[in-house]
């Protein structure tokens, strides 16, 4: 469904990935592990479209190459983000965002936000300004759901999150996958696994696929960290 | 550019009618000019006196020496006073062609039959007026600048040229020589007006220069809010809007004026702009650029009595060869008054926008409270500037500024457009957000022109 190959991505003047090459199937959970600076957010932007990036290689979505295609347009084929810090937008509360940008009923939004926990008194407020990081990623969450994309990538989806916050992304990772998507999980750390298993994982080293396999690699990764692939 | 969205905001708002003029003054000026504009307006006496001495002045003064260029300005061959003519008393009345550009800019003929007061001026004159029995009753005046010079002399010849006398700057002079039409409003003791007052100015003249005169007078404990809509047709002569409006909030008064600035890219937009506010009084001035070629417009209070509060928030969104130069002034000379101005320029293109702030705090206004919070966001080629100049003379002054400029955040851009937005969209969703503070503050139907006003901004970029 998804392939990524050879990409390269330039961020003023800097390579920042080196040659990426991966792929995500239907129904997948594919896990992108790499430590700080090896290029995580980066691929997850280019994967979305920021025209900060000039890139190279080669994008497939369902056989279509969409590497020229701007953010808006990636979106509409399907492709969602969750972003790792999701911005505050001053003057737009989430209410009228939420319904600007999503065709799906007011019901559907308030019956989904109840169940992932979203307070109520947020739909007021302007976007993310000043949620906690457990809102804002509630609120990716919600999105990624009701916007029904093929293709859902989770940059950092763990990080700033308290348990029953995690709790909610475990079951937000099991509906994705029942659900037939495509789903990339970008992180760090190991935690966010322990209760739902990649099928895949890669290993991302200063920009370029160090290492690749199954569920293993995230046990190797708790005992020995990067070292082991840099 | 996009042309294509400059084409549509001309279909919508900058479109050209009939040129119709019954009587009309065309520069150079003279004071034979003035006298012939005076006596055709039926003028008392005291009026020409009153306009040849800021015609004098005009002639003494120069052009500000700060701000943007005026060169442009063709004081030879504007055309001072245009006639267009008969005032209509039923909207059905109205001249067919007025009425069809009042119509294409969506003052709709329901509404005028409706809207509880209303007054639309079409070059020099105001052509149609209407004040609901309501305002009557509560014995509101709501009436042309012209009339109430003839119908309420004594309460127009108290404050009339007191607030902005014509020596305050060359604008204000010309102004005074050749005014015409603008709004006139006094509101009773306790009166509190339950609905805003509507004032739609429309250039339609090649070569025009619109000079109204707006007196607001709101008495003790009174209460009002006034709205005013301009607009103009795009010609490649530039024309010149130079008004003269003046406020007074008398002890415990509200006076809320709103301004949605709509010309189009070839008016000269020069208009000064003050308000006196006495004991307990709160003056606002909420004032949205969103046209013009060159626009200089300083709303001020001045803070007379102890408890005199001073408002002003302004956006200005400046476009290809556009230069908007707002701001305000606030000047303290009573103690525990408080002023605050709160600005949001935005550039595009290679327009510039220019906040100038004054803010004045006298020796004896003990205890005085300001802010100034001034953000701008700029493109890549367009230039903003920020000039506070603060002056405080009196120690127990308490200030709070603020100073933001930026370029549109790419970050937040692309978080919207990850979500469907095409960057059009999601660039005027991040401005709408920045001016958010302004949109509250307009009635429910002008926040959504705001709306379409920044859609149209955003669209030629």
């Amino acid at each position: 469904m998804f392939k990524v190959e050879n990409l390269v991505a330039i961020a003023d003047g800097n390579h920042i990935l080196n040659g990426i090459n991966l792929q995500v199937n239907e129904g997948e959970i594919v896990a992108v592990m790499g430590p700080n600076g090896s290029g995580k957010s980066t691929l997850a932007k280019s994967i979305m479209g920021d025209s900060r990036l000039s890139l190279r290689g080669s994008l497939k979505f369902d056989n279509e190459e969409i590497l020229t295609l701007s953010a808006d347009e990636r979106a509409k084929k399907g492709i969602f983000l969750s972003f790792q810090a999701p911005p505050e937008i001053e003057g737009i509360n989430l209410e009228y965002f939420l319904s600007t940008s999503i065709d799906a009923s007011w019901d559907e939004v308030l019956k989904l936000s109840k169940k992932l926990g979203i307070k109520e008194e947020l739909f007021k407020k302007d976007l993310n300004v000043g949620f906690s990081g457990g809102e804002r990623k509630k609120i990716e969450m919600l999105q990624a759901i009701l916007r029904n994309p093929k293709l859902v990538i989770l940059d950092e989806i763990d990080s700033g999150l308290d348990i029953d916050s995690i709790k909610v992304v475990d079951s937000f990772m099991k509906k994705m996958k029942e659900q037939k998507k495509g789903v990339m999980i970008i992180t760090h750390y190991t935690r966010i696994f322990e209760k739902v298993k990649p099928d895949k994982v890669y290993v991302l080293v200063d920009g370029k696929i160090a290492g690749s396999g199954g569920p293993e690699i995230l046990s190797k990764l708790d005992q020995f960290g990067f070292k082991e692939w840099k | 550019m996009d042309l294509a969205f400059l084409q549509e905001r001309e279909k919508k708002y900058w479109f050209k009618a009939k040129q119709r003029s019954a009587f009309k003054i065309t520069g150079p000026l003279t004071a034979k000019k003035v006298m012939q504009i005076s006596k055709f307006k039926g003028d008392p006496e005291w009026m020409t006196t009153f306009r040849l001495r800021g015609f004098e002045f005009f002639n003494k003064i120069d052009v500000p020496k700060f701000g943007p260029d005026l060169s442009g300005i063709n004081f030879e061959d504007i055309i001072y006073y245009s006639k267009p003519g008969e005032r209509a008393k039923e909207w059905d009345e109205v001249p067919k062609d007025i009425k069809n550009t009042f119509e294409k800019l969506g003052i709709k003929d329901s509404e005028m039959k409706m809207l509880s007061g209303v007054e639309l001026q079409y070059d020099s004159e105001v052509i149609f007026e209407k004040a609901k029995l309501g305002l009557k009753k509560l014995g509101v005046i709501y009436m042309s600048m012209d009339e109430a010079v003839k119908k309420h002399p004594d309460l127009v010849k108290k404050y009339f040229g007191k607030i902005i006398p014509s020596t305050d700057n060359k604008f204000a002079a010309l102004n005074t020589a050749v005014w015409s039409g603008g709004t006139f409003i006094y509101v009773p003791k306790g009166v509190k007006v339950p609905f805003p007052l509507h004032t739609y100015f429309r250039i339609n003249l090649e070569g025009f220069g619109q000079f109204e005169r707006t007196l607001i007078i709101v008495d003790e404990g009174a209460e009002v809010t006034y709205v005013e809509g301009c607009t103009a047709p795009l010609y490649s002569k530039s024309a010149l809007h130079s008004a003269v409006v003046e406020l007074v909030a008398l002890p415990g008064s509200h006076l809320k004026y709103i301004t949605l600035q709509n010309w189009s890219n070839n008016v000269y937009n020069l208009v000064t702009k003050r308000g006196f506010a006495y004991k307990g009084a709160f003056v606002q001035w909420v004032d949205g650029n969103f046209g013009s070629k060159v626009t200089m417009k300083y709303p001020s209070v001045y803070l007379l009595e102890p408890g005199a509060r001073g408002e002003v928030i302004s956006v200005a969104i400046s476009s290809d060869g556009q230069n908007i130069d707002s701001g305000a002034r606030m000047i303290h000379k009573a103690p525990h008054t408080s002023s605050s101005m709160v600005s949001k320029t935005i550039s595009l293109g290679d327009g510039v926008s220019t906040f100038r702030g004054t803010l004045r705090i006298y020796k004896n206004a003990k205890y005085s409270k300001a802010t100034t919070e001034c953000d701008s966001i700029l493109s890549d080629q367009s230039k903003a500037n920020a000039i506070p100049k603060i002056e405080v003379m009196d120690e127990t002054a308490s200030l709070n500024h603020e100073a933001r400029m930026g370029n549109i955040d790419r970050d937040k851009l692309l978080y919207l457009m990850s979500r469907g937005m095409d960057e059009k969209t999601a660039m005027s969703m991040l401005i709408f957000g920045f001016v958010k503070d302004f949109a509250k503050e307009l009635p429910m139907e002008y926040a959504l022109e705001l709306q379409r006003l920044i859609d149209f901004d955003m669209g030629g970029h």
